[in-house]
């Protein structure tokens, strides 16, 4: 049975079932957006976003994981840098000021994000240099041996 | 994608946890309190954006209570001569960010309506003196009205409510999403829902 869905879908039965449980998940989400009106600009925003994750995403994190690879103790920089980036891209209109809507509407400044983020980031690197300093001493003292 | 889920989780789980871990959420939506003491938590809409004046909120403001066939109007001082009762609840927003519990003093809904003769409880509907936003008026259902945790809230932790937090008088539920626990209330509905 497993054998048959595999070579029939290409993955496990597994995948499959998540795959089926995460697009029902999204079809009712996007029902209940339907509500809302405006059905072009859902369909635009979901379709969009599949393109935009394939097309650029998809290609772009490839690269930047091979680049890192090629130099070398690549997840040291890299796993820090797709959290640090991460945190950037849900953030990014608190963290680049926020909007006047925002001033207005909740009393707050919104100042403090940007600060935070470098430091959230900061800490990171940080954690991640450690990491490497640890691994590098080890190394050397087991060659030593 | 772990990696991802695991960074978002850490930088807001403080404020679902509570307690001493509550400033680790350094970057959840509303990430600094406004002021101090009766001010010393977040809003999701200040007096100004909802519309709400001075006037709105001043002397000659009045609570409409409407049951069945029964109205009653109510000044702020006759509200505070009714039985006052406290109750130790947070405010939880969609936009994500929530408060520690809050120490709230008021009238109990369940006390409002059985002042107007509405026995049940029922339900209620909640307007508020708002004109702008989408939470002008909500609808609280039998069992939230019944609850004896909620109340028409005067008072935050030992002073009066400010204005960006609804001041004179605003309604909170427990398990409710922060919009539905109208501020200014000016008009109770029992049994209009």
């Amino acid at each position: 049975m497993t054998a048959l869905v595999r070579r029939a879908y290409g993955a496990s039965p597994w995948h499959l079932l998540l795959m089926v449980g995460v697009l029902a998940l999204v079809a009712y989400a996007g029902t209940r957006l339907l509500h809302g009106g405006d059905p072009w600009g859902i369909a635009v925003w979901f379709v969009g976003a599949a393109l935009l994750h394939d097309l650029v995403l998809v290609p772009a994190y490839t690269l930047v994981g091979r680049a890192l690879r090629l130099v070398g103790r690549g997840h040291l920089v890299l796993v820090p840098a797709v959290a640090s980036g991460l945190l950037l891209l849900v953030y990014l209109p608190l963290i680049l000021g926020p909007s006047h809507t925002y001033v207005a509407k909740t009393g707050l400044t919104g100042e403090p994000f940007a600060a935070r983020w470098l430091l959230a980031s900061a800490a990171l690197f940080a954690a991640s240099a450690a990491v490497g300093a640890v691994r590098h001493r080890r190394a050397r003292r087991d060659r030593a041996a | 994608m772990g990696l991802g889920s695991l960074a978002l989780l850490l930088t807001t789980v403080g404020q679902s946890l509570g307690g001493a871990l509550r400033p680790t959420a350094v970057l959840a939506p509303h990430g600094r309190l406004p002021g101090e003491g009766a001010d010393g938590f977040p809003v999701n809409t200040t007096a100004a954006y909802a519309g709400v004046t001075e006037a709105d909120t001043g002397p000659d403001w009045r609570l409409t209570v409407r049951g069945e066939g029964r109205e009653v109007v109510l000044t702020r001082r006759e509200l505070l001569d009714l039985p006052q009762h406290r109750s130790a609840l947070p405010i939880a927003c969609v936009e994500g960010w929530s408060t520690r519990n809050l120490d709230w003093e008021g009238v109990r809904l369940a006390d409002l309506a059985a002042l107007v003769g509405a026995h049940g409880p029922p339900g209620v509907l909640v307007e508020s003196a708002q004109t702008s936003g989408s939470f002008a008026s909500a609808a609280l259902r039998d069992n939230q009205v019944a609850d004896p945790r909620s109340l028409l809230a005067l008072r935050v932790d030992g002073a009066d409510l400010t204005i960006d937090h609804g001041y004179p008088a605003r309604v909170i539920v427990p398990a409710c999403p922060g919009v539905h626990n109208t501020k200014w209330v000016t008009r109770l509905s029992f049994g209009a829902v």
